[in-house]
């Protein structure tokens, strides 16, 4: 059974009889085991405080924590946690005094004390809290708060009283915390007569995409009447709010105002009408799809009278301009709720009355429907249980809302409801938590014998998207043979990239698993059997299910590092090919795994450098990875937010390891990584250093080179921030270490966090492994015969392919000693320094070549062989970096997809833009390129298509803007298509003179408040 | 038994900031019995010997064991007895509370109940007493009529109107405060809203004392009552608490 629903009144509350109705949930993204809840539940010691519920196991056990200003219960109250930071969000309406709103704050909401206040404002009406944190636009990194609400202290001003109050920085900032109001209507109220003024409907409501697109719903009261009279009303901003005018889009096509009318002047019945015995006249929720923005679903009720009182489904696809008719229309019910989880199923939960002879009941329904209600959906009777007719007679027994939330590839929600313990009354399932019998329909005190009387309990809801034994993962991480991922979502180890259960081999078996960990060996690049290696990745899942099952596994390469676009031979010009399709592993019913998949043989061309990440994405039926692939992005950007820890069907490593002596060396081994930002906005990219206590110990002089910049000693915790860096650019940052004393097989490494308001969305390893002599002459002669390799294929230096070829031979030496080894070295270092002189002419020598040629030269007639592998490692990585570098000047096919991303928040971001005539093609011609880059459909076979598409638009931006020199951009780009590469960089080009604009942009607007 | 009117107020309040009051032994300190906290230095596991104050719909909670957030630099031996003052924390499986202070654990328990029973009421009276000295009209009577205020506009703005009617009261005596009539006309909230349910709704020919008040009172903002109005659960009290209510009107000089 997919659903599950517990009675979240705790057990030491046995007793109780309140109505514990109008509820609120929400999860906490950095560890959905943790939830909190709401609901017009009193402390039971009056303390003059009320409670929230807390949960720390996912929803099957619940607690109530004392933490709300403002009564021993309260009035309106909604929740959010933001996505990152853990901090929770509430908005509460005061019970001790009416209308007054509190916005309040708790990074500890299972600690005791109460929630910090923010706001504490008179005159407001149910408050509805939405909160993320932002890894893009404005404030990014931060938390932003959205609190929605009916601010009747503008019924005798301006009228205007749809508002979200909001904040782009909520998290830790003294109150107010930069919380600021704007007004979502614009359209005349309804007149309320004499001096009472104007206003909407109660309920207003936001739905927030990572991306910066923020969603208000809201209904517009025309007339005030029995009944009202009412429009339903969907604004849009496209920055987190953040502008100047914010929530000024999608201009209505009648009256040509900010909001469209979704429907206009709909009868609703007035405030005071009930069905059954629960009020009714005030309905609407609103959610946005997270894989796109532009996707939204929008539910409200409305009718005359409480008989034609109905609830409306309705999606729009294109954000928020154009309407489907009713998807859904549920006659006799109210409290709609809809959410949206990651694979894009809806949930659509809602509370209808029925009366089925015996006396009105109240029918909690959950609807999911996998294909936007284009068939019928699942439908889950929740709950079925009487109105005022059955033991509890009370009045709004379940409250003016419920709620409902994805979060992942999960949906939860809370409703209430009569709570006499009768298993007809729940269809599928319900866990009591306070003692019931359920045999004679009676609910128990604590002392398990008295009977209660019953009332209204709240009730929480979950919906397994993937059963546990349809649930096929790949570990992120493994300390040893009994520490391991368990496929949790979000995975729970910092380091989700070193030990993750997707590696290379150079041959076809999948070698041995010290500590259960595989045994990555670096891509070997080149002509035939050279660039022949062999992906493998290891599979498990989570329980028992039923039948067979094959799981597919998709893998793809990316540069070292942080933010490198991963690619497959989908992208051309990659130098990536897969020679086979993707491997099948079969798991019985029974099986766990972990079951290895078949070698799959991939091929790396001379060109391309070894020093690469490695990603898995598995697919089985009913077990999909989370759409987008990483096909042409990075973890963390822009919108697939920590991809690979929130997917357990997705894997990577992220690992360079330089292969050292056993017993150590005097100089010292550098090894580059690439820095890149796959944001689509300029940025400062903070990179957070870390290392075991261990490591440091074995690392004593370990330091950080920034390319360009000097050498700092290595400092566990410490951020070294890259400023203002622009999409698409990249940077190298290096480690620098003395190869320490160990023991053969031994792996040290340190890592890199891409950090983003405080959490890793991205990482990579450097270190060293420590092998025997043999290993690391071999290991250092294969990395100089693929550097050299790429230094001949790639940039026609002859002479070098006569070094590759030597130390290729001398590799596959069946006797390799260190003499020998040393002895290659002395005598090549004329050929070589010969080779780097002559291609080092007039290039700048940002990665210092030469100095580690001449370290080299030295070392090699000293006496330690380990010191000349040493400065000959440190040579190789300096080349090879500074050959990619080369590389990446001539353009990326990697970053192609992430050109058009850019692209599309440009046009959809930069009002200059937006307001292009062509704004709308190329918002819509980018979504559709992207969507089938998504998909892994179209790759990069269609850009140029695109680009030439996009031309006369391109002309466009430039005559509008004709002072920034596009012209030439677009000259550039015409020249260049045909040939993928230089076009992605002449598109980039262009591309970066927009980025500019902006950037000068919120220059001009920063420090400006929102109204 | 104390012996000051300061020791009084002392221990009055006390019992005001301690719904739970109970003495008992220290028997596991660093630990939790709610599954969802967990065990750190604050922390100490207490098993209740004798209840004096809790929430009824606990229980009983004697011979139960109670998580105690210990308040700072208090000592936490295991096997310390003492008598606990705290406040409301967490309701779970278990519960936790969290200790606001400490005594030694009283030798006449009878004793010890009377006296926290003899401030409960003391605290109850104080709360009337608010409201009393808060209120514009005192009034003894019967309730003669019922009706909503305007029959005309009857649509609530908000789910938490109040939805005000008006009771014609009967007036037996002005307990305080002056009127001409012998009919003073009421207002009280009939919405069933969370705000107002707790609020008495009169009924025809309800007798008691009604305690009234013009301006907003604590429930301010913009619901301004149309007149003389009851906003609070106490604002209504049963024949039977007359002489209560005088007493108190007498007491603080009202």
């Amino acid at each position: 059974m997919p659903v599950t629903v517990i009675n979240m009144i705790p057990n030491s509350l046995s007793g109780e009889t309140q109505r514990d109705s109008e509820p609120n949930v929400s999860v906490n993204p950095a560890n959905p085991q943790q939830i909190a809840a709401s609901a017009f539940t009193p402390d039971p010691a009056n303390s003059g405080n009320a409670p929230i519920f807390v949960s720390t196991d996912g929803g099957n056990t619940w607690v109530l924590n004392v933490k709300l200003p403002g009564g021993n219960k309260t009035g309106d109250t909604s929740l959010r946690f933001a996505t990152t930071s853990g901090v929770l969000y509430a908005g509460i309406l005061r019970s001790d005094t009416a209308f007054q709103l509190n916005i309040l704050r708790d990074p500890n909401f299972t600690g005791a004390g109460l929630m910090t206040t923010l706001v504490n404002r008179a005159n407001d009406d149910q408050p509805w809290v939405e909160a993320v944190t932002g890894l893009g636009g404005t404030g990014r990194g931060n938390d932003h708060l959205y609190v929605s609400s009916n601010d009747i202290s503008q019924r005798t001003t301006t009228g205007f009283t749809a508002t979200v109050e909001q904040s782009l920085d909520a998290a830790t900032a003294p109150p107010p915390a930069g919380i600021a109001a704007a007004r979502l209507e614009v359209r005349p109220t309804a007149n309320l007569g004499g001096a009472s003024g104007s206003q909407d409907g109660p309920s207003v409501r936001t739905a927030v995409h990572h991306d910066g697109t923020v969603y208000g719903a809201y209904l517009g009261w025309r007339t005030f009447a029995t009944p009202n009279v009412t429009d339903v009303v969907v604004v849009r901003d496209n920055d987190f709010g953040a502008g100047a005018t914010p929530y000024a889009d999608p201009q209505d096509g009648g009256d040509g105002l900010a909001g469209v009318r979704v429907v206009i002047g709909v009868q609703s019945a007035p405030l005071n009408t009930t069905l059954g015995t629960q009020r009714i006249g005030s309905h609407i929720a609103v959610a946005v799809d997270p894989r796109d923005s532009q996707t939204v679903y929008l539910a409200w009720a409305d009718g005359a009278t409480a008989a034609a009182y109905t609830v409306h489904l309705r999606r729009s696809t294109d954000g928020g301009q154009n309407w489907t008719g009713d998807l859904r229309t549920i006659a006799s019910a109210t409290n709609p709720c809809v959410a949206i989880n990651v694979h894009g199923k809806v949930g659509f939960m809602y509370q209808q009355l029925g009366n089925p002879g015996t006396g009105n009941r109240w029918r909690t329904h959950l609807e999911i429907s996998s294909d936007g209600f284009a068939t019928a959906p699942t439908d889950f009777l929740l709950a079925d249980v009487p109105d005022a007719n059955g033991t509890y007679a009370g009045t709004n027994p379940i409250g003016d809302y419920a709620n409902l939330i994805a979060l992942g590839k999960n949906v939860v929600g809370v409703f209430s409801a009569n709570n006499t313990p009768n298993n007809a009354n729940f269809p599928n399932g319900v866990t009591y938590q306070r003692n019931a019998n359920f045999g004679t329909n009676t609910l128990l005190a604590n002392d398990n014998v008295t009977p209660v009387t019953a009332s209204i309990d709240p009730f929480f809801v979950r919906y397994i998207d993937v059963a546990a034994g349809d649930d096929f993962y790949v570990r992120d991480w493994t300390d040893s043979a009994v520490s391991g991922d368990t496929g949790l979502e979000p995975s729970t180890h910092p380091v989700f990239y070193a030990t993750s259960d997707v590696w290379n081999r150079r041959g076809t078996l999948p070698g041995p698993f010290p500590n259960d960990q595989p045994s990555n060996e670096d891509a070997g690049n080149g002509a035939g059997n050279l660039g022949d290696n062999w992906a493998f990745a290891r599979i498990r899942k989570n329980a028992p299910g039923t039948g067979t099952k094959d799981v597919t596994a998709h893998f793809l390469v990316s540069k070292l590092g942080t933010g490198s676009n991963y690619v497959d031979d989908n992208i051309i010009g990659s130098g990536v090919t897969f020679g086979a399709p993707d491997p099948t592993v079969t798991f019985n019913a029974a099986d766990l795994g972990p079951i290895i998949t078949p070698a799959l043989p991939w091929h790396l061309d001379a060109v391309v450098s070894t020093h690469l990440c490695l990603a898995v994405e598995i697919s089985a039926p009913g077990d999909p990875f989370v759409a987008p692939s990483l096909l042409g992005r990075a973890p963390g950007w822009p919108t697939t937010d920590l991809a690979v820890i929130n997917d357990n069907n997705k894997a990577q490593r992220n690992m360079g390891l330089s292969t050292t002596s056993n017993r150590g060396a005097g100089l010292t081994d550098d090894f580059y990584a690439i820095v890149h930002n796959a944001a689509t906005f300029r940025r400062d990219v903070v990179i957070r250093l870390n290392a075991t206590p261990e490591v440091l110990r074995r690392l004593p002089g370990a330091q950080i080179v920034l390319v360009g910049g000097e050498k700092t000693r290595f400092k566990p915790g410490t951020e070294v921030v890259l400023p203002a860096m622009d999409p698409g650019e990249n940077r190298w940052i290096g480690l620098s270490l003395t190869p320490p004393k160990g023991k053969t097989g031994e792996v040290l490494f340190v890592t890199f966090d891409e950090m983003v308001g405080g959490v890793a969305v991205n990482g990579f390893g450097l270190g060293v492994r420590i092998a025997t002599d043999a290993e690391v002459v071999r290991a250092k002669l294969k990395l100089h015969c693929s550097v050299f390799t790429r230094l001949a294929a790639g940039f026609d230096v002859h002479d070098a392919e006569e070094q590759a070829k030597l130390a290729e031979k001398l590799a596959a030496a069946k006797t390799l000693d260190t003499k020998l080894y040393v002895d290659f070295l002395r005598s090549q270092s004329a050929a070589i320094t010969r080779i780097i002189a002559t291609f080092m002419k007039g290039r700048k020598d940002v990665f210092r070549i030469s100095d580690a040629l001449k370290v080299l030269s030295r070392a090699a007639l000293g006496k330690k062989w380990e010191d000349a592998a040493a400065a000959h490692a440190s040579f190789l990585n300096r080349l090879d970096s500074f050959l990619t570098s080369l590389q990446l000047e001539r353009g990326d096919p990697a970053d192609i997809l992430q050109n058009v991303l850019w692209q599309q928040d440009l046009y959809r971001r930069l009002p200059s833009l937006r307001k292009l005539e062509c704004a709308k093609e190329i918002a819509e011609r980018s979504r559709a390129f992207v969507q089938a880059f998504g998909g892994r459909e179209g790759g990069t076979h269609g850009y140029q298509r695109h680009i030439e598409g996009l031309l006369h638009c391109f002309q466009d931006t430039a005559k509008a803007l004709p002072n920034l020199g596009l012209e030439k951009r677009i000259e550039e780009i015409t020249r260049q298509i045909g040939d993928q590469t230089s076009l992605q960089k002449a598109h980039r080009q262009y591309l970066l003179v927009l980025e500019a604009l902006r950037t000068r942009a919120q220059k001009g607007s920063r420090g400006r408040k929102v109204r | 038994m104390p012996t000051s009117p300061q020791a009084d107020a002392r221990f009055e309040e006390q019992v005001r900031s301690a719904p739970f009051i109970f003495s008992g032994q220290i028997v596991k300190p660093g630990a939790s019995t709610v599954a969802t906290l967990p065990p750190n230095d604050r922390l100490a596991i207490v098993k209740i010997d004798t209840v004096f104050r809790a929430p009824a719909v606990l229980g009983s909670l004697t011979g139960k064991r109670i998580t105690v957030q210990i308040a700072a630099g208090k000592p936490m031996k295991t096997g310390a007895k003492a008598l606990f003052y705290a406040t409301s924390w967490l309701y779970g499986d278990g519960i936790a509370v969290v200790e606001v202070a400490r005594a030694d654990v009283p030798k006449d328990k009878k004793d010890m109940l009377a006296r926290v029973a003899q401030a409960e009421i003391r605290l109850e009276d104080n709360k009337l007493t608010d409201r009393l000295s808060r209120a514009d009209l005192v009034v003894s009577g019967i309730v003669a009529d019922t009706r909503p205020v305007d029959r005309e506009r009857p649509e609530p703005r908000s789910e938490h109107d109040p939805v005000w009617w008006q009771a014609d009261i009967a007036v037996d005596r002005m307990e305080k405060g002056k009127v001409q009539s012998v009919i003073v006309l009421a207002y009280f909230p009939a919405s069933l809203d969370e705000y107002w349910l707790d609020v008495p709704k009169l009924q025809p020919r309800q007798r008691g004392v009604f305690i009234l008040h013009r301006g907003a009172d604590d429930k301010r903002t913009i619901l301004q009552p149309p007149g003389p109005a009851l906003l609070h659960p106490l604002d209504f009290q049963p024949a039977v608490q007359l002489d209560r209510v005088r007493a108190l009107l007498k007491l603080a000089s009202i």
